[in-house]
């Protein structure tokens, strides 16, 4: 309020409102440009990193080498089957949580808001469980665990979108919604651990932790192309989602269709994250707080935002992964675990030294 | 408008540069010298690598031509395949040299097989018990249970990788983190599982690839043998009623009481034990019951299988420490099993992979006292001549505890 004031107080022309406007996407733009130069970064140093000796510019040059030739040899197989699956699940996985975490806070218009606040991620858990304990599921083999995480979170997704259509898409609804499935799921899937093996109880938990180490070309490419279907149209309705942060009200006489516009953006934020954990686990905190992290940063414009927050996403999730990797190599530590470790900090210091509300 | 398709674009071109390739690699296997690659290695072929050999000319090294002529003389020239227990087909080509295990119970299997020596990396648990596993925990560690560093493994440069058919890190994981390098991918689980022979199919197919088969005769053979004792002695006995439970960890924390239902491990050693669990109508494999239904069934004997130790304990302080606290609270005084002091603990590892043979024997001498097989002498056996490790003879240490019967080595 008061900054707004003051910029009131300091902009008297169009000429000088236009180019503070200009400034003000400059620096919105100029962050995103950071985040993805410090990708950028992090990756090219976690293709270096790993137990198998390859010197960095041999990695480079590998790199290079392989975007034009199949690998052959075991330091091109390291470098493109070991450590690149990894690097780029931790990517597009970082990316998008981040979003779909986004779009849910944005949705629902709820800070706390996030694919693990509004069961996604626990019914996600209950399919892996189902798979892991009881070896049940809609697939067989090692596509199992995947296709029972993926469907029961998208199944969960629907239900909320079943209730909202039934009692009006209103995000009391879809909260209350999705903390009652998540409550629910939780506790089948601790019906199923009571009852389960101990080891396989210990593998549900440790699905749990999330995991970017098993990420294969094969599944990237289905993560890929759930992100670009709903990316792109998560974007093309960021406007709307900007009119319903102004309250349902607002948004309707600007023209925008609320209840399709929330349902739409949750079922897309929904299916991305099902795309994404059916493959890692659930990953978590990234959903919760890459978002607010940019809001601290360039304001809630979801034009700006939805794109910023899948790229701080991105950073957290590879930098977290490669710290996890490597920090008492050969064990890896969970990448879940991690990402806390590394973002509360981070989030703290950004919100103790905040000037002005953000939400 | 358009910085929005500006910001899409961004977005795209990023996620486009990300994933625009996928890599398919073929693993080089076969035949070494098998040159018109049919996977049959024929005289003519072994004999003109030879000679190109002799002449400095070809690109068959000595150790492939060794390997040629091994296969030429013990596969009949035809590379050895199984159907391992993730229903894989598994061909090897030439003589596996070094080997990476990810569990214990493979590693124990290959102990038992007499090839440790081949085994260049192992999971952490193996590390861990230095006293079965003494050449095998001084190996590298590739990882655990949960996760495993691919790119140690690859560092290694193994023949072959056994992994368990099923769990986090299983063998369709490993083969798929492991394509195009080269490396034999086998499933086995190596423990008992619903299907009790099946750890004896495992080891045999294992014994197949390693050449050991007169090794994995032997080990199924003295099982059989004691198999055999056990059921002809109980065979026209009374079975006593049983109640199997386990502690939820290591430090004995007994806040549910967990059973075990038909088809796993231990119950099926109970029962080839001569025992007749009380959960056998379970229809799950690990129930939880309350005490008051243990109370109502009225078990002969219960069995306990607690603490984290291989084989037995030091002294009686840790079993009887976790005796203490599942009997806390239940109100089991009347119980047969508490009247007549059968309330046993035993050691996990009576179920552990291949050690089960002991385990049954153990478990029988707990419900038929009279049985005339002395458990310590089959964990001697055991130990010394399939594992290769000194039995601890005449230490004391305890491999079964009750209040008022201590079974020592």
């Amino acid at each position: 309020m008061t900054r707004n004031r003051s910029v009131s107080e300091k902009v008297t022309t169009s000429d000088e409102i236009r180019t503070y406007y200009k400034r003000f996407i400059a620096r919105k733009l100029l962050f995103m440009a950071l985040l993805i130069i410090l990708i950028g970064l992090i990756a090219g140093v976690a293709t270096t990193l790993g137990s198998y000796q390859i010197s960095v510019t041999e990695v480079y040059t590998i790199i290079w080498h392989g975007l034009f030739h199949e690998p052959e040899t075991t330091k091109e197989l390291v470098v493109w089957n070991l450590r690149l699956p990894s690097i780029v699940m931790g990517i597009l996985a970082g990316i998008g949580l981040a979003i779909a975490g986004t779009t849910m806070q944005s949705v629902v218009r709820n800070p706390l808001a996030s694919p693990y606040t509004l069961g996604i991620a626990s019914a996600a858990g209950f399919g892996a469980a189902l798979a892991i304990i009881l070896g049940r599921g809609f697939a067989a083999g090692q596509y199992l665990i995947i296709a029972n995480a993926f469907i029961f979170a998208v199944l969960s997704a629907f239900i909320i979108y079943g209730l909202s259509r039934y009692r009006g898409a209103t995000p009391e609804t879809m909260i209350l919604a999705g903390i009652a499935l998540m409550y629910l799921f939780s506790a089948m899937t601790g019906i199923l651990q009571y009852f389960g093996e101990q080891t396989a109880v210990a593998e549900v938990v440790f699905w749990m932790f999330g995991s970017l180490g098993r990420a294969t070309w094969d599944k990237l490419l289905f993560v890929f192309i759930i992100l670009a279907i709903c990316i792109p149209l998560l974007m093309l309705k960021s406007w709307d989602l900007n009119t319903l942060s102004a309250g349902d009200e607002s948004a309707k006489s600007l023209g925008v269709n609320v209840d399709q516009t929330r349902v739409l953006c949750f079922i897309l934020a929904s299916i991305m994250t099902a795309g994404v954990i059916c493959f890692t686990g659930t990953i978590g905190f990234i959903g919760l707080v890459a978002p607010h992290m940019c809001r601290l940063v360039i304001g809630g414009d979801n034009r700006y935002l939805i794109p910023a927050s899948g790229f701080l996403g991105a950073v957290i999730l590879l930098a977290a992964d490669t710290v996890a990797r490597r920090i008492l190599a050969p064990t890896i530590l969970p990448v879940g675990l991690l990402t806390s470790f590394l973002g509360v900090p981070l989030f703290l210091y950004l919100i103790l030294r905040r000037k002005r509300e953000y939400w | 408008m358009k910085r929005r398709m500006i910001s899409l674009g961004i977005l795209m071109v990023v996620l486009g540069c990300l994933v625009s390739i996928t890599v398919t690699h073929a693993a080089a296997a076969g035949i070494p010298g098998d040159d018109d690659g049919n996977n049959l290695l024929t005289e003519f072929e072994l004999a003109g690598n030879l000679l190109n050999y002799l002449q400095g000319e070809g690109d068959l090294e000595l150790t492939d031509l060794r390997d040629a002529a091994h296969v030429f003389v013990y596969w009949n020239g035809a590379p050895r395949t199984i159907t391992d227990t993730a229903d894989r087909t598994v061909a090897i080509y030439r003589p596996v040299r070094t080997i990476v295990v990810l569990s214990s119970d493979s590693a124990r299997a290959i102990r038992i097989l007499g090839d440790e020596e081949k085994v260049i990396g192992v999971s952490d648990t193996v590390q861990k018990f230095p006293f079965y596993f003494p050449v095998m925990s001084q190996r590298p560690v590739v990882g655990t249970w949960r996760e495993v560093d691919w790119e140690t493994v690859v560092t290694l440069e193994p023949d072959m990788v056994i992994a368990p058919p099923t769990g986090t890190v299983n063998v369709n994981v490993a083969a798929d983190k492991l394509k195009g390098f080269d490396i034999t991918v086998v499933g086995f689980y190596l423990y008992i599982t619903a299907d009790y022979d099946q750890v004896f199919e495992e080891l045999e197919e294992l014994a197949l690839f390693l050449e050991k088969e007169d090794r994995a005769e032997d080990f199924i053979a003295w099982h059989d043998d004691y198999l055999e004792q056990v059921e002809e002695f109980v065979a026209d006995r009374e079975q006593p009623r049983v109640f199997l439970t386990y502690t939820s960890g290591a430090i004995g924390k007994t806040s549910d009481i967990s059973s075990y239902g038909p088809g796993t491990t231990l119950y099926q050693v109970a029962v080839k034990a001569g025992g007749r669990p009380i959960t056998e109508n379970a229809t799950t494999g690990y129930p939880k019951v309350n005490a008051e239904w243990v109370l109502q069934e009225n078990p002969d004997k219960m069995v306990m299988i607690c603490g984290n130790v291989f084989g037995w304990w030091d002294t009686t302080t840790e079993p009887a420490d976790l005796l203490q606290q599942l009997l806390a609270g239940k109100s089991w005084g009347t119980l047969n099993a508490t009247v007549n002091n059968q309330i046993y603990a035993v050691p996990w590892s009576v179920t552990n992979g291949l050690e089960h043979t002991y385990g049954i024997v153990l478990l029988a001498r707990l419900f038929y006292p009279e049985l005339p097989i002395e458990p310590g002498d089959v964990s001697q056996e055991f130990l010394e001549e399939f594992l290769r490790v000194e039995y601890p003879e005449g230490e004391g240490k305890v491999l079964a505890y009750s209040d008022s019967t201590v079974l020592r080595t």
